[in-house]
């Protein structure tokens, strides 16, 4: 009996070390697979997050010779500095006025749009396009928008009589007007992962629920809201965690100012770092930082755990 | 989903008012859609004009942008804004070097994003466990918090002012490998083991399975990761000194400083800086949306 002639796809695999490929439960293969991600996420990640805070205990400018221990003084001194808690004040607000505004609105978007009107599609089209277009292309456009004597946003004011503001170049309105852009660029973001989980909420619920006289807002506190609870939180706590880094626009938009009145954690751990070259300084501000996002991180990752079934 | 049967509606005279829940909406109550529509047509303005606006002012010759603010449509459209910052600026070079960056992300990140996510879901090997919750408690460290030791590393490695450099960071994140596990985790497994049998081995079971069978994922995960290496800003405005090898966003960035008021080529370049992923987005505008709710949902919905 003629033995069927090896292909030439056979002849090279047995001439290589087979490396524990053939067998499902050989360590060596799974570990060559899992390895290049891990190796460098240790690398990238993982030691610079231990070096984070073991620079943080040290005065460190990178050209000095003496990097001289300093135990936990950068995080005293954070205690007692003003713009730090100007930075804190701040990026607490930015994030809490995401929650407040940001969350909903896209929650009322998704639901107008999970109405299948016509034209849906444009429509989310449209509120999406700013997600897609970057931070710095966004703050420029809105740096336009905001001047004030030539500025969209005050021609439109003025046609109500209002005399406009002075928006980015106020103490006053700096932040505010961060935030207003960061919403609307935002917002698309949320909307697409809420209209997201109203589409996984069968159809059949609502008919049911129809059918047994139920009217629009009695469907929608008692259909949609609880099914809508694991999206809603993931929505929140993800808003929160990157609405802590704020950075982009801050930089593009105020650089911070004016005096400090837009300064953000990120932005002033930048200054110190890589303006300033108190490196020792802003490895506390970031570990700060990390604190702050931690508990957030934890809430996030519960969400994903939990399996939802309908 | 668990329900999947459709009852049997036919005959019951239902007096629906709304579509939500794919309803028709009866004759008696046409206002809550006439209401939508007119929200959403609002909302449509709110988030499209202020792109056609700075548009219309980057056609616009200086003497006219700060002529008045109701003339919104130039009078007569130039391009001398775009000819001007294009020849004043290496902005040629910052697009390929943004091209360069960002496709690389993409491609090692997916690449060792399912390589690890398929080991971490199908993968029977010792310290499986303990590398899983490495993944995930480095999901937790916001990248922020690493760029110091980062910097001088990269410094260390004499790295300063590479594409790799850029890249390395965005590559390391985790979100993917979780995310690209998550999904693994559904595949059966007796798929898997039908493909032992016909003689795969690990890795062809990754190639031939795993990764056609991943194609939504992968789809997601290649447009969430482009749009984020895209926009990327901060560690390159750290690593990177040299204005050649400037990624597009920093450069137009730190271009606000000798512009200050030369806002006609400021948007200019602003709006050619938009227009490669406003084509990407455009023409896929679905798998773009799809993406987004797919990695945002975390776990494939």
């Amino acid at each position: 009996m003629a033995q069927p002639p090896e292909t030439r796809q056979e002849r090279i695999r047995d001439a290589l070390p087979s490396l524990g490929f053939a067998d499902p439960n050989a360590n060596t293969a799974w570990y060559l697979l899992v390895a290049p991600k891990i190796l460098l996420m240790a690398a990238v990640l993982i030691l610079p997050f231990l070096g984070s805070v073991y620079i943080s205990l040290h005065e460190w400018t990178p050209l000095a010779l003496n990097k001289p221990f300093i135990g936990l003084e950068n995080y005293a001194r954070l205690l007692s500095d003003g713009v730090f808690h100007n930075a804190l004040i701040n990026t607490g607000t930015y994030s809490l006025a995401l929650i407040l505004l940001d969350v909903p609105i896209a929650l009322g978007l998704a639901l107008l749009l999970d109405m299948n009107l016509r034209g849906t599609r444009i429509y989310s089209a449209s509120i999406f396009l700013p997600v897609v277009v970057s931070w710095v292309v966004v703050s420029l456009i809105w740096s336009w928008l905001y001047n004030p004597d030539y500025g969209m946003i005050n021609a439109f004011l003025s046609l109500f009589g209002s005399e406009g503001l002075d928006w980015l170049n106020s103490r006053d309105t700096a932040l505010a007007s961060i935030i207003i852009m960061s919403i609307w660029k935002h917002i698309g973001f949320n909307m697409v992962i809420f209209l997201a989980g109203l589409k996984g909420i069968p159809n059949t619920y609502y008919e049911a629920a129809t059918v047994d006289g139920a009217g629009r807002w009695e469907r929608f506190r008692y259909i949609t809201l609880p099914l809508l609870k694991p999206t809603s939180f993931f929505v929140v706590i993800v808003t929160l965690i990157f609405s802590f880094r704020v950075f982009t626009q801050v930089f593009v938009m105020t650089g911070g100012g004016p005096v400090d009145s837009s300064i953000t954690i990120v932005y002033y751990f930048w200054q110190q770092g890589f303006q300033e070259f108190n490196m020792g300084y802003a490895s506390a501000i970031a570990v700060v930082l990390f604190v702050l996002v931690f508990a957030f991180s934890i809430l996030q990752q519960r969400s994903w755990g939990g399996d939802v079934d309908y | 989903m668990t329900l999947t049967t459709e009852p049997d509606t036919e005959g019951l005279e239902i007096e629906a008012d709304t579509t939500v829940g794919g309803y028709e909406a009866t004759q008696r109550k046409r206002w809550p859609r006439y209401l939508a529509h007119a929200i959403l047509i609002i909302a449509v303005f709110v988030f499209v004009s202020p792109f056609v606006w700075a548009f219309f002012t980057s056609l616009k010759p200086e003497s006219e942008i700060f002529a008045t603010i109701y003339q919104i449509i130039p009078s007569e459209p130039t391009a001398e804004n775009y000819v001007q910052v294009w020849n004043e600026q290496p902005l040629d070079r910052w697009v390929m070097n943004s091209l360069i960056i960002s496709t690389g992300i993409v491609f090692f990140t997916v690449l060792l994003d399912t390589l690890a996510g398929y080991a971490l879901a199908k993968g029977r090997f010792r310290g499986r466990g303990i590398t899983l919750t490495l993944v995930i408690g480095t999901l937790v460290i916001p990248p922020q918090v690493v760029l110091v030791p980062l910097f001088l590393e990269m410094n260390w490695l004499g790295w300063g002012n590479t594409y790799w450099a850029i890249m390395i960071l965005f590559i390391a994140n985790p979100f993917g490998t979780f995310m690209m596990r998550q999904f693994f985790m559904t595949i059966p497994d007796s798929l898997l083991d039908a493909a032992r049998i016909d003689g795969c081995n690990t890795f062809e079971i990754y190639t031939r399975i795993m990764l056609p069978m991943a194609k939504p994922a992968l789809a997601s995960l290649t447009v969430f990761t482009f749009i984020f290496a895209w926009g990327a800003f901060l560690w390159p405005l750290i690593i990177v000194n040299d204005g050649a090898m400037f990624p597009l966003q920093v450069g137009i960035a730190l271009l606000t400083g000798p512009y200050t008021s030369n806002w006609g080529q400021l948007l200019a370049a602003a709006i050619m800086a938009a227009v490669p992923v406003l084509t990407a987005y455009l023409l896929a505008q679905q798998t773009f949306m799809e993406g987004i709710a797919l990695s945002g949902g975390g776990k494939g919905q």
